[in-house]
């Protein structure tokens, strides 16, 4: 039997291996804008811009909105805030904060505007995920966040108490497990929810789902000071190929609230 | 006839492969934190003086001449907006370097700015300006080449008020010294509608891995702070 020529049979391997891309539903979208990622095949790989799955819409008819289609919607999270198990300190100032803005009482003041909360809960945005075998590095769009999570590493014995904490992380088969302490009190996890406390302690769950196109983000949040029981609140984000992260300098809408005299 | 062609083709695979491997391996890993250890207030040209145009040698000089008395109220980084590019390199904080095929970030801890350069050659379209521009970046054999447009107008290129347009494009091309400890950023300057020709500067960072950045959240050290 004669032999095919070589380039006829890497024709038929190519369009074997589109196929089999179609076919297991990793759709290669049309055109990712440059220097963004399609969705890679390693299950341990997060690296690209994802997007909230309750966010704005994208396009019809892109992989990204389909993604989004298939993405459970969380409850509102004022609704959600509602059922969390609040110490009673907590509950009294959580109904306040409600009253509070119901009577027209601005809740963002200059204390906690244009501060990184955490942001994996109830993010708006984008942001990028960087990886190297060292660090998990995500940057939000939203206040120019960045959130370091250091592989095969320790919390220190001492710790300077943060917005973002100090995360460190290891792999459970396909699965980051994200674990943080190190919160300061400043800021609580919504618009109405009171601060947290500085004991804070947070356990995500991180991994990849729907052919690389969704991350779920499985969290659950212990504070004595702040809840009787753990909260664990799930959170998924879609991957997108379309579109770039903005600049966002929150300060800049902040100017006349007179965030004077920073010094260097 | 086919199987000699099958085995050239194989030899031709391997041959770019291992080619397109050293082009790789070829690239320095400039991931880290890295410090300017001489921080400078003014941004001063590698050869010459500054080629203001008359009226940016103006505003320049009131500018100098009201931070020299004390008075920085032209300076709207003490109202927490970014220092923008490139005054944000003489700072003298240190920043982490993260680089990756397809993008690389400059993570920076004064006001825990960051700033990313996509891995693409041609820049897309500027959909919204910024303090530190939009930047896409390649590599010329170990250099990385950075360039930069779409700023917006209101910052300033140094600490002393150098002004600029939204013309301006910045170039960039970093390099590791062969001890891989010093980091050299060669930046070009160009603003037809400020400088009367294209100018350089240089940056030089010294690697800091026993450093970790810290968060820095201006808004937290604002000393007026309205309820």
């Amino acid at each position: 039997m004669k032999k095919r020529p070589f380039s006829a049979r890497l024709a038929t391997a190519g369009f074997l291996w589109i196929l089999a891309f179609e076919f297991a539903g990793v759709q290669q979208a049309a055109a990712a804008e440059p220097g963004l990622l399609p969705p890679s095949a390693d299950p341990r790989n997060f690296e690209g811009v994802w997007w909230p799955a309750d966010g704005w819409p994208p396009q019809d008819g892109t992989p990204e909105r389909e993604a989004q289609r298939r993405s459970p919607k969380p409850p509102r999270m004022r609704e959600e805030e509602t059922d969390w198990p609040f110490q009673p300190d907590a509950k009294r100032q959580y109904l306040k904060n409600i009253a509070d803005d119901l009577a027209g009482k601005p809740r963002i003041t200059t204390l906690i505007a244009c501060r990184p909360h955490f942001d994996l809960l109830g993010n708006r945005f984008s942001f990028t995920v960087l990886q190297t075998s060292q660090q998990v590095t995500l940057l939000f769009e939203e206040d120019h966040a960045v959130r370091r999570i250091f592989m095969h590493a320790k919390h220190p014995e001492k710790l300077t108490p943060s917005y973002q904490g100090h995360s460190i992380g290891w792999w459970e088969g396909d699965t980051l497990v994200v674990d943080t302490i190190g919160f300061n009190d400043k800021v609580g996890f919504g618009v109405f929810s009171p601060n947290h406390s500085d004991q804070l302690h947070a356990v995500e769950r991180i991994r990849k789902v729907d052919g690389g196109w969704r991350i779920e983000d499985d969290m659950t949040f212990t504070d004595p000071k702040t809840f009787t029981a753990p909260v664990r609140v799930q959170r998924y984000y879609i991957l997108r190929t379309d579109q770039r992260m903005a600049e966002f300098i929150c300060e800049e809408g902040e100017r006349d609230a007179k965030m004077q005299g920073a010094a260097e | 006839m086919t199987k000699t062609r099958c085995v050239l083709c194989i030899a031709g695979a391997v041959v770019s492969a291992v080619l397109a491997g050293q082009a790789h391996a070829a690239e320095p890993d400039m991931t880290g934190i890295w410090q300017a250890m001489n921080p400078t207030a003014a941004l001063k040209p590698v050869r010459g003086a500054v080629p203001f145009k008359p009226e940016a040698k103006a505003a320049y000089a009131k500018t100098s001449a009201a931070s020299a008395a004390g008075n920085t109220d032209f300076d709207e980084t003490k109202h927490c907006l970014p220092p923008g590019l490139p005054r944000i390199f003489g700072a003298g904080h240190p920043f982490e370097i993260i680089q990756r095929p397809f993008q690389i970030a400059f993570l920076f801890q004064y006001q825990s700015l960051y700033r990313t350069v996509l891995m693409t050659d041609a820049q897309p379209e500027v959909l919204l300006r910024a303090f530190m521009g939009q930047a896409v970046g390649h590599w010329e054999g170990r250099d990385l080449v950075i360039d930069s447009v779409g700023f917006k107008p209101n910052f300033f290129l140094d600490d002393l008020g150098m002004p600029h347009g939204d013309k301006l494009h910045i170039v960039e091309r970093l390099h590791l010294e062969s001890d891989a400890k010093t980091l050299v950023n060669d930046v070009r300057i160009e603003d037809p509608d400020t400088f009367t020709h294209s100018w350089e500067a240089r940056y030089t960072f010294t690697r800091r891995d026993d450093a970790r950045i810290q968060e820095d959240i201006c808004a937290d050290r604002a000393t007026v702070l309205h309820r």
